[in-house]
């Protein structure tokens, strides 16, 4: 990569080599929903090499500042925006938080929409969580 | 503006974008079609498009495809602007594109006016913009195929079919990626000659054992974007005409 003279207030940095950026999200039965985000140039990927760039994450969805050489992903249990150097391994930064909306609380319908939701369907009420007291109770089966 | 900070509800999908050569970050909301902007350290957040408001969906905007004026200053919304419509109808910052329910729309920024540029799709998630060459190619998850329109929304055609639900896009100079998420894989077709390969994801080194997949089919990879060949930033004599 070799930084040509910045132009109009940017730094311009020609890219020697193509690289590709994904998110991958694991279904661990046993740590839960983890998520990384990786890395490799065009060519390592064919070969089957590839990066982590940040791991422990949730992404949701990707982007690439490539003057800076940073990634962006938004991360969908925070619903923040966060953001790594590709060239720093593992060092996050969260730039913005709370600017993801809710689909019921943050959309045209509305939160007003939601509570008429809610009135006009009182029967739907949420399920009490199930105790060991509150178990219900089913008929006896019989046992042949 | 408010934007309500809520941490403990599931948020749902919300795509994101970056134009380096307007340093500015672009992220779409569930459940509405605002589009917001913000510089690249989360700073000055503004909305610069409501987006289609008759067409809302839960899951809100999948793809985001800035197509904004490099080079030009009125490209950056003014900090005490934060509405479309109080940049005026001449300063010409550019579009956005997004896919939605069955379509592509698109806000043309210096008016706010939104239109559909495709209609009549299944189920488009993925967006890539090939400003030089005026075409937009999208991922149609349910329908698997990936396609491309000029950005006019005139000459949609197939660029690969019959594929496993295919989901991030990414387009190169030589070729266009996208991954294929039911199958974990990163595929990529030649736009010079049309072949579709795929890339081997399973990595040769060992990850971390906290990801550790227990198989392949547990590695989604399902969003992808990649950094283009960064040119310099070019300077903008006119704003050009929104496409019909």
């Amino acid at each position: 990569m070799n930084p040509t003279v910045p132009q109009a207030g940017y730094t311009v940095q020609r890219e020697q080599t193509l690289s590709l950026f994904w998110t991958e999200r694991v279904n661990d039965p046993v740590n839960g929903l983890g998520g990384c985000v990786r890395t490799a140039a065009r060519h390592e990927v064919a070969a089957g090499f590839q990066r982590t760039v940040a791991s422990g994450v949730d992404p949701n969805c990707l982007a690439v500042d490539s003057l800076k050489r940073t990634v962006y992903w938004s991360d969908r249990s925070k619903g923040a925006i966060t953001r790594a150097s590709v060239d720093d391994n593992g060092h996050t930064e969260l730039i913005a938080e709370g600017c993801f909306g809710h689909r019921h609380l943050d959309g045209p319908w509305g939160s007003a929409s939601w509570f008429q939701w809610r009135l006009l369907a009182p029967q739907r009420q949420p399920r009490p969580l199930r105790g060991l007291r509150e178990a219900p109770c089913s008929p006896p089966q019989s046992v042949l | 503006m408010g934007f309500s900070r809520i941490s403990l509800l599931s948020f749902s999908t919300n795509r994101l974008a970056v134009d380096p050569s307007t340093s500015t970050l672009i992220w779409s909301s569930a459940g509405h079609g605002k589009i917001r902007r913000s510089d690249l350290e989360g700073q000055n957040v503004q909305t610069i498009s409501d987006g289609d408001t008759n067409a809302w969906s839960a899951s809100g905007p999948w793809g985001l495809a800035p197509h904004l004026r490099p080079g030009c200053l009125s490209a950056r919304v003014p900090s005490g602007m934060r509405r479309a419509n109080d940049l005026g109808p001449a300063t010409g910052v550019g579009r956005v594109f997004w896919s939605s329910w069955g379509r592509v729309s698109c806000c043309e920024l210096s008016d706010g006016k939104v239109r559909d540029v495709v209609r009549g799709l299944v189920d488009p998630i993925g967006l890539a913009l090939d400003a030089r060459n005026n075409r937009i190619f999208w991922s149609d998850a349910k329908a698997g195929k990936v396609q491309c329109a000029n950005l006019d929304g005139s000459r949609v055609c197939d660029v690969a079919t019959g594929l496993a639900e295919p989901w991030g896009i990414a387009l190169g100079p030589t070729h266009i990626f996208w991954t294929e998420r039911r199958r974990g894989a990163i595929m990529s077709c030649s736009l010079r000659t049309g072949q579709v390969s795929q890339m081997p994801a399973r990595p040769r080194c060992p990850p971390p054992p906290a990801l550790q997949p227990k198989s392949l089919t547990q590695t989604l990879a399902h969003t992808l974007t990649l950094n283009p060949k960064a040119t310099p930033p070019r300077a903008c004599a006119k704003p050009s005409a929104a496409p019909h």
